[in-house]
């Protein structure tokens, strides 16, 4: 899938990935991944930028780790970016009913 | 020993982030280790090291492409309060030098090459914007503060290119100076 088609979906599908546990970011290009079975393949430097701003933002929140040996940044949800996934999920299902009931035709 | 693709690619990534004027410390070592995990990755899949880290850094993308993302990213809201201030300092400037008690056009000169120069120095990305936001308002206030003394329009061409060229001056070396703090601390 192109990376522009993701673009305006970037924050709502990465507060999604981080929602079940923190991770830090090459975990979460795979979740995205797994998730999406290889659709969501975007390029991976791409992301870094995006969960800067959403940290920025407060949806997430971040700090170093070494617990496997190598420093990794992880990042995790917060209570502010819980309430933005949630309301940001109401409005995609909305959106994909609407669009797949003009696409498919479905009343 | 030569270099590995990962070392070349940060190379890459760190000169394209200084063109940009970008610290970008923490998205670099982020940056390295995305890409040890992925070329582990790869090779526990069973491909070699040197093509491991040769997927790892195309995976990543275009280092021109993410540096330009990651600083556009990084000063989306600056951008905005850059531009107020620009237009705020421009329009200050330009009503300061209208005063009938003011002429001291070295002042003003100076005062437009510095509010110019802090602004690119603290945006880089756009030094021509914030030179016109600040540089555009004493060549606009003068005919209307003119026209409404004396009715009559009054326009300076001359005025308007020294201005703008002064706050051109000012922005670019601001953003110069900007890229030259960036390479001395990486």
């Amino acid at each position: 899938m192109q990376a522009e088609t993701l673009k305006g979906h970037l924050d709502l599908l990465l507060l999604a990935a981080l929602e079940p546990r923190p991770a830090h970011g090459y975990a979460i290009v795979e979740i995205l991944r797994q998730r999406s079975s290889g659709a969501f393949d975007l390029p991976e430097g791409t992301l870094y930028p995006a969960l800067h701003r959403i940290e920025a933002a407060g949806l997430v929140a971040s700090r170093w780790t070494d617990d496997t040996g190598r420093r990794r940044r992880v990042y995790h949800i917060t209570v502010k970016g819980r309430r933005s996934l949630a309301r940001r999920q109401t409005e995609w299902r909305a959106f994909a009913r609407a669009v797949q009931g003009v696409v498919e035709g479905i009343a | 020993m030569s270099a590995s693709a990962i070392d070349r690619y940060l190379s890459c990534l760190a000169a394209e982030l200084r063109k940009q004027g970008v610290f970008a410390a923490r998205f670099m070592e982020e940056t390295r280790g995305h890409l040890t995990d992925a070329a582990a990755a790869a090779q526990q899949r069973g491909v070699a090291l040197d093509a491991a880290q040769q997927e790892a850094v195309r995976r990543f993308g275009d280092p021109k492409t993410v540096a330009r993302r990651f600083a556009a990213e990084k000063n989306r809201t600056l951008h905005w309060i850059l531009l107020a201030a620009a237009v705020t300092l421009g329009l200050a400037i330009a009503w300061v030098d209208s005063r009938p008690h003011w002429d001291d056009a070295g002042i003003t000169a100076g005062l437009l090459l510095l509010s110019a120069g802090l602004l690119g120095l603290v945006g880089p990305r756009r030094p021509w914007l914030w030179a016109l936001a600040t540089g555009v308002w004493l060549p606009a206030w003068m005919p209307v503060h003119i026209f409404v003394q004396t009715h009559r329009i009054v326009l300076d061409p001359l005025l308007a290119c020294v201005s703008l060229a002064l706050s051109m001056a000012g922005a670019y070396a601001g953003m110069a100076l900007r890229r030259m703090i960036v390479a001395a601390a990486a």
